[in-house]
């Protein structure tokens, strides 16, 4: 097969599989207390490549009483803002070589 | 806030499984579709069913405040669509915490009442802080260098707040828990990872957990 061949198959599997349904295990209960299912997998959908403002940007997007989740981790600051957040719910973020998962 | 582990070399990849139990998202993990509880960080069901997550500190509060304590600061930026978010402040939050299998409590009205709280949780002295106008709670192990501080006159200066300890009469930073000047200047106290939640999301989560008072 040429390289060229190998790749577009490569990506109409990667569509392919894009395409299925996700399927999770559904638990009646856990701890006896019932499990709803509310809306399907990634109808809410994480975020897994933040992207972040400094400076004037920063202070434009946001005011001033805006509720926030502040990480300090590695020698770096960040902000989270939980309005915002609660669209998306969770981001999958990095401090370093810290893999972290911001959730609210 | 948690640490995504590894998984077969690889770190965890959280995201929204759309089920609801006891009033929470349950979170689940692409690579094994095991699902989580993000308040417990326990997985629920699924292949790493039992499996805790480390938690990590992070702190419910605003963006004035935290700015005025991190200037450097950057922030998620939010896509064009969204809407500002409202006003912070919620008489029906609570700081919870989970210690060594302990779990207290620390609703918003009571920590009104008492804004720098000295619990002992697990045994180990702490220090819950308290700053209205911003609907933030942090805590602190108050233990540093084998020495237990108390603290005391919380008040805002300038941007940031500020409070001392009675010992040695050190200030230091309510929010970051950094000693400013003083006999202690550098030192700094340990958070301790909490959540701040619905009061009546974490009664749910904890029935048997115990619930602070002031004095």
């Amino acid at each position: 097969m040429t390289k060229d061949l190998v790749l577009a198959l490569a990506g109409a599997l990667a569509a392919l599989a894009a395409a299925q349904p996700l399927v999770l295990p559904l638990p009646d209960a856990i701890d006896g207390a019932p499990v709803h299912v509310a809306i399907p997998p990634d109808a809410i959908r994480a975020i897994d490549q933040p992207t972040f403002l400094r400076g004037e940007a920063a202070a434009r997007q946001m005011a001033r009483d805006e509720p926030v989740l502040g990480v300090r981790l590695a020698g770096a600051a960040r902000a989270y803002p939980l309005g915002y957040l609660s669209s998306h719910e969770i981001v999958n973020d990095r401090f370093g070589d810290l893999p972290v998962a911001v959730t609210w | 806030m948690y640490a995504r582990p590894l998984h077969e070399g690889k770190p965890l990849t959280f995201a929204v499984s759309g089920m609801l139990w006891k009033s929470s998202l349950i979170m689940f993990d692409r690579e094994t579709r095991s699902l989580w509880s993000h308040i417990t960080g326990k997985a629920v069901a699924g292949p790493l069913k039992g499996m805790r997550l480390t938690p990590v500190p992070a702190v419910h509060t605003t963006w004035g405040l935290w700015r005025a304590n991190y200037p450097d600061t950057v922030v998620l930026e939010k896509a064009r669509w969204s809407r500002r978010s409202p006003h912070p402040f919620e008489p029906d939050h609570v700081l919870g915490l989970v210690l060594e299998g302990e779990v207290v409590g620390f609703p918003f009205p009571e920590l009104k009442q008492a804004p720098l709280a000295h619990p002992a949780v697990a045994g180990e002295p702490l220090l819950v802080v308290y700053i209205e106008p911003a609907a933030t709670a942090v805590a602190f192990r108050r233990e540093v260098s084998g020495r237990v501080l108390s603290f005391h006159r919380l008040a805002r200066k300038g941007e940031v707040w500020q409070m001392e300890d009675r010992e040695t009469g050190s200030a230091w930073n309510a929010l970051t828990g950094e000693a400013l000047a003083g006999p202690l200047a550098g030192a700094g106290l340990a958070p301790v990872p909490a959540t701040q939640a619905y009061l009546s999301n974490w009664r749910e989560l904890y029935p048997g957990g115990r619930m602070w008072r002031a004095d």
